[in-house]
């Protein structure tokens, strides 16, 4: 027998406007029923319009998204709060549904929630294999897709887009981390679910198996983190530093706190005018604007311009790697706030 | 009742999405598309060694989400990311995240949709998606590389969900990479590297070539990448604007090619204060260079065959440039029948 691809359920869904190009979960009235056993909340609920295309997300939209995606119900609190933290005016979703680079939101949460769930923040937390982290950012992506229209060729310019948007969704390496979390530096309690969310590229990766203390190690990532034609350099932007655990911990056994290690690299991370001007973005009034004197060509322009911006985890497996995700250029400010598991 | 989709995202091989579920009349639908016996071997995954077929080939094929015509993209893929000097072997363990990326050239891939316009390294074009979705299953259900277990990568990289581009012939102002390599225009041609995600490089002000390409031969440096301390591959994917910049001040693919190579790189003295740097491995490079001279210049690319300049995106100011990996793998490519 010949399958007839136009009742196949797989193919529906694959010819939508808005697929990912990836299978979905076949979203039966049942099996919304058992994503909504995720949540106490009610159906009708509205978390917010969705940019551009504006269609107004409510729990049950967001639930049915989760299912195609993949989701266990459990999950759904996430995308949930993941959702409601991205609409907020600052985080500027409307601008990077639209724009002509390629940076995605990504959602880095903390807090035993995420544990609980099986978020995964050890070997390989960044690529496939781990069903929590892979389906709570595709459910993200699907909803930008069919909700907000940021399909690339039609309300999304991205020349070259990144794997990123695929799904992108972290988590910390608690267990081997020397420090405390994201979150716990900015204030939350460690048993609070948080979520911070940045708009960045895929990671680049930045090896260092020579490194013995601080000070070299931090001068390669530094070096990562600047690129003439990376936007944190031209405008403010965010920029997310994951360290290795084992990287993490040189900087810790040598006494370094974790704000020591951030505040470094918000000092050291930079290029010269003189250098920034030979290739990639680099205009004098883009300069003027981040208060750099473009006649200067001695003057150090700083990668990250606000320390706020810079958004320092420790996550992956045992290893000498960073990785490290640079920013957007259109005016987007991270957000971060506490999600309810309900 | 087991639901179908929770008995695959239980497996210990899932990429944790969804697959097609494989039944027989699906998996006889897929193999319509080939002439090839089903039980043809292609060879072996490394580490697990689990021999793949035809028919294997195309079950894999089939949950990633590909369409039978894709099928004959998957099968020419497999025997070239099979080849020694290719060593899957060590990229499916090694720390790093490096993926296989495919680069599709020829007439096929334009018929059967694989994008290499907006948005080709991200989501929304079932070929791309589906293509590499199916290798990397392959990669971790027959080749046993997951992480943790087979494999030790540190972080991964998004790249490793999928990987597979094609240039924008509609508007490369030159050749494909394949006619470049001496392919026929016509040829259905795969090249495949080992890369990490892309790293994007934005330039909205170079009006010449010189600015342009320093700018990108930046984005092809960095302390810590790999291509600085050891022979790796590197891709280069040009924006069609940025590609059509040189074309219009008489740049030949060829010419930007060399440029590249040429210029992109650091000197000892700067490469010296972090990352992977090390005497011995400088020591090792197929080109002399002096460790003990600070001023001496490293180039990124240790031969020139080790670039693979691409043209591909929508249009905006914008090239990607994708890093390689560490531990000894060349480039592969080879044509593939469309029609077997």
């Amino acid at each position: 027998m010949i399958v007839d691809q136009a009742l196949d359920p797989f193919e529906f869904f694959f010819d939508k406007p808005w697929s990912d190009g990836l299978p979905v979960v076949t979203p039966t009235a049942e099996r919304l029923a058992w994503m909504l056993s995720g949540t106490t909340r009610e159906p009708d609920e509205v978390i917010g319009p969705v940019p551009p295309a504006m269609n107004v997300a409510t729990v049950r939209d967001v639930a049915l998204h989760a299912v195609m995606a993949g989701c266990l119900p459990a999950c759904l609190p996430v995308v949930l709060g993941g959702l409601a933290i991205m609409l907020r005016e600052a985080f500027n979703l409307n601008g990077v549904q639209g724009t002509m680079h390629g940076v995605a939101p990504l959602m880095i949460v903390n807090g035993p929630y995420a544990a609980k769930i099986g978020l995964h923040g050890g070997n390989g937390c960044l690529g496939p294999g781990f069903r929590a982290n892979t389906t709570i950012g595709r459910a993200i992506r699907l909803i930008l897709l069919n909700l907000g229209g940021g399909i690339p060729g039609l309300a999304s310019a991205t020349v070259l887009s990144s794997p990123q948007r695929y799904t992108a969704c972290w988590t910390e390496n608690t267990e081997r981390s020397p420090w405390e979390t994201l979150a716990v530096a900015r204030g939350y309690a460690p048993h609070d679910d948080v979520i911070t969310c940045a708009m960045v590229e895929a990671p680049r990766l930045c090896y260092d198996d020579v490194s013995q203390e601080p000070v070299r190690l931090l001068t390669g990532i530094a070096d990562t983190m600047a690129a003439m034609s990376s936007w944190n350099m031209h405008v403010r932007s965010d920029m997310v530093v994951v360290l290795s655990p084992e990287q993490a911990t040189l900087c810790a056994q040598a006494g370094w706190s974790r704000a020591n290690t951030h505040d470094w690299l918000v000092a050291h991370g930079g290029m010269l005018v003189a250098e920034m001007k030979r290739g990639g973005n680099w205009r004098d009034e883009r300069a003027r604007r981040i208060g750099v004197d473009p006649t200067d060509d001695s003057a150090f322009v700083p990668v990250i311009k606000q320390p706020q911006d810079l958004h320092l985890i420790v996550a992956g497996g045992w290893g000498p790697v960073s990785a490290v995700a640079h920013g957007w250029g259109g005016g987007s400010r991270a957000v971060h706030g506490i999600y309810e598991v309900r | 009742m087991i639901d179908e989709f929770e008995f695959f995202l239980d497996k210990p091989w899932s990429d944790g999405l969804p697959v097609v579920t494989p039944t027989e009349a699906r998996l006889a639908t897929m193999l319509a598309a080939t002439r090839r016996y089903p039980d043809e071997p292609i060879g072996r995954i490394p580490p697990a060694m689990e021999p793949v077929t035809v028919r294997i080939a195309a079950i894999h094929a089939l949950m990633a989400g590909c369409r039978p015509e894709y099928l004959p993209v998957v099968l020419g893929a497999l025997p070239l990311m099979l080849r020694e000097e290719f060593n899957l072997n060590g990229v499916q363990g090694t720390m790093h995240g490096v993926a296989p990326l495919m680069i599709v050239n020829g007439p096929h891939a334009a018929r059967i949709g694989i994008n290499g316009g907006n948005g080709c390294f991200g989501p929304g074009f079932r070929a791309n998606a589906t293509i590499g979705r199916a290798i990397r299953l392959m990669l971790l259900n027959l080749g046993g590389g997951m992480a943790g277990i087979a494999s030790a990568t540190i972080f991964a990289t998004p790249m490793r969900y999928t990987a597979c581009v094609t240039e924008n012939r509609g508007r490369s102002p030159w050749e494909s990479l394949a006619v470049s390599k001496g392919y026929a225009d016509d040829d259905d041609v795969l090249t495949c590297a080992m890369v990490e995600s892309p790293r994007l490089h934005f330039d909205d002000v170079s009006q010449a070539p010189e600015r342009l390409l320093t700018g990108i031969a930046d984005g092809m440096t960095a302390l810590g990448s790999w291509n600085m301390h050891a022979r790796s591959d590197m891709v280069v994917a040009m924006g069609p604007q940025h590609a059509t910049i040189c074309e219009r001040a008489g740049m030949s693919r060829a010419d930007v090619h060399r440029w590249l190579v040429e210029r992109a790189g650091r000197t000892v003295g700067d490469l010296k204060r972090g990352g992977n740097w090390r005497r011995e491995r400088a020591l090792q490079f197929p080109i002399a260079v002096d460790p003990d001279d600070d001023a001496c210049f490293i180039p990124t690319l240790k031969d020139p065959i080790d670039l693979q300049l691409i043209v591909a995106g929508g249009w905006g100011p914008c090239t990607a440039i994708c890093h390689g990996w560490s531990g000894g793998s060349r480039a592969v490519h080879g044509h593939y029948d469309a029609e077997a």
